[in-house]
């Protein structure tokens, strides 16, 4: 006489067998991580927070470079990242020890760097000064081949300018005596 | 015998000499190298500290914001040089960029944006076209970290997704690049990395703002075009020009995305 239930035996071994199939192939394939948060692996998160820096910010160059950080905070530059002309600072230096020159930029290079942001180009504000380089050194009857550094000192671009401009005023001053 | 013992003394007599000389170039050396009570030398050591070690723990209750100020921004392109050195972008992708639109007379608009902008904006091109201009100006673009991202819900394996900090990050190691998400986001951040072969896009430099920085194109900005903070800090910039009564709007607001990028001052043309 066979089991009448037999049927119903075989139905719940199968069912059985899949749910455990799915909840351990989840358990195998799913990273550990996997639900932290949310929907995702968790861990992915720390792994992107881990990731090293490249630039750090004008205080890191600060510690060695203080002559300049301080000629630099009173000056027109004052807000620009050291890094946007010299390069990041984990391609100069890790901690205090320097292992790298920065590339400091001269002669034509240089140029180009000043002018990306001072030439005069459609679409930048108007009140944000800007020269056309050629004229710029025509009307100040300078050379051509003249590089900025050659009167603007980079750091602080109107430092000797000005200082000029106040011995004239002040030679004038003294001549109209 | 006699010779033995002497060889032996003139061998010990060579050890403790090497011996030495070498705690006296190691101890020189030390000396050299460690200045004591230096002030300087801590305030170096403090601040490599925060640039490496240190990872603040997520922040779940932060509400962080990115703020371009249009009028602000010259166009350098420094944000898009800063942004690939600092996520190894390759050539030719960009996870920033920065557009120009110019508005001629007749109130047509050209866009342009010569390698995204990154070696900056020459006057040749434009005008060769364009007459006479009546506007111009530039846009930066970057991820806009939706609030609802279309991103993330299309990923098929869930390797995008957005933290609890609010950052729409992707998971690298899961990702399998199968550029769905690159076809879902309406403001077109996101591309496949042609080294990594993932899916990648801007991250709000997550990494450095866990450390307590800010994001390198919001540090290499020369104008301060580019703000970054929390909008629950009420001392921070954005939370300040967030309350404030300027004019700040977002990209594609209808498609109902919720950016939490916002532009001060965005002209209607932008898209």
């Amino acid at each position: 006489m066979e089991n009448p239930n037999r049927f119903w035996i075989r139905l719940t071994v199968v069912f059985v067998g899949i749910i455990a199939v799915v909840v351990l192939g989840r358990m195998a394939m799913l990273p550990e991580s996997w639900g932290k948060y949310g929907y995702y692996r968790g861990d992915s998160i720390e792994e992107e927070a881990q990731r090293a820096m490249k630039y750090g910010t004008n205080e890191s160059c600060k510690g060695c470079h203080s002559e300049v950080s301080e000629l630099k905070s009173h000056s027109a530059h004052q807000r620009l990242s050291c890094e946007m002309c010299h390069a990041p600072v984990s391609e100069h230096a890790k901690g205090s020890n320097k292992f790298a020159v920065m590339p400091t930029k001269k002669g034509k290079e240089q140029i180009g760097l000043c002018l990306s942001c001072h030439q005069k180009t459609i679409g930048r504000p108007e009140k944000f000064p800007m020269i056309d380089h050629a004229r710029h050194l025509a009307a100040q009857k300078v050379k051509p081949s003249h590089t900025c550094d050659q009167c603007h000192t980079v750091h602080a671009p109107l430092e000797n300018i000005n200082h000029v401009k106040d011995q004239r005023s002040l030679k004038e001053a003294l001549n109209e005596n | 015998m006699r010779t033995k013992i002497t060889q032996e003394y003139i061998d010990r007599d060579r050890r403790s000499f090497l011996d030495k000389v070498f705690k006296g170039t190691i101890g020189g050396s030390l000396m050299l190298m460690i200045p004591m009570h230096s002030p300087l030398f801590a305030e170096v050591l403090n601040e490599e500290k925060s640039l490496k070690d240190t990872i603040d723990p997520m922040n779940p209750n932060a509400n962080y914001c990115f703020i371009v100020d249009v009028s602000g921004c010259i166009g350098c392109g420094n944000c898009c040089v800063a942004d690939r050195k600092e996520n190894d972008v390759p050539e030719g992708q960009y996870r920033t960029w920065v557009e120009r639109y110019v508005i001629d007379m007749m109130n047509k608009v050209y866009v342009d944006a010569p390698h995204g902008g990154e070696k900056g904006y020459s006057n040749i091109p434009i005008l060769d076209t364009i007459k006479e201009v009546k506007e111009a100006f530039f846009v930066p673009k970057l991820c806009n970290m939706c609030d609802e991202p279309s991103c993330t819900q299309v990923c098929p394996v869930a390797a995008t997704f957005t933290t609890p900090d609010g950052f729409v990050l992707i998971d690298k190691e899961h990702c399998v690049a199968c550029g769905y998400c690159v076809q879902a986001c309406p403001y077109g951040v996101r591309f496949i990395n042609e080294e990594r072969k993932t899916a990648d896009k801007c991250t709000w430099c997550y990494h450095r703002v866990r450390k307590g920085k800010l994001p390198a194109c919001v540090n290499a900005c020369p104008t301060g075009a580019r703000k970054f903070g929390d909008l629950n800090d009420k001392e921070s910039e954005v939370a300040k020009i967030y309350y404030s009564k300027s004019r700040l709007s977002v990209l594609k607001k209808e498609l109902g995305n919720e950016p939490q990028l916002y532009y001060i001052d965005l002209h209607g043309e932008v898209v």
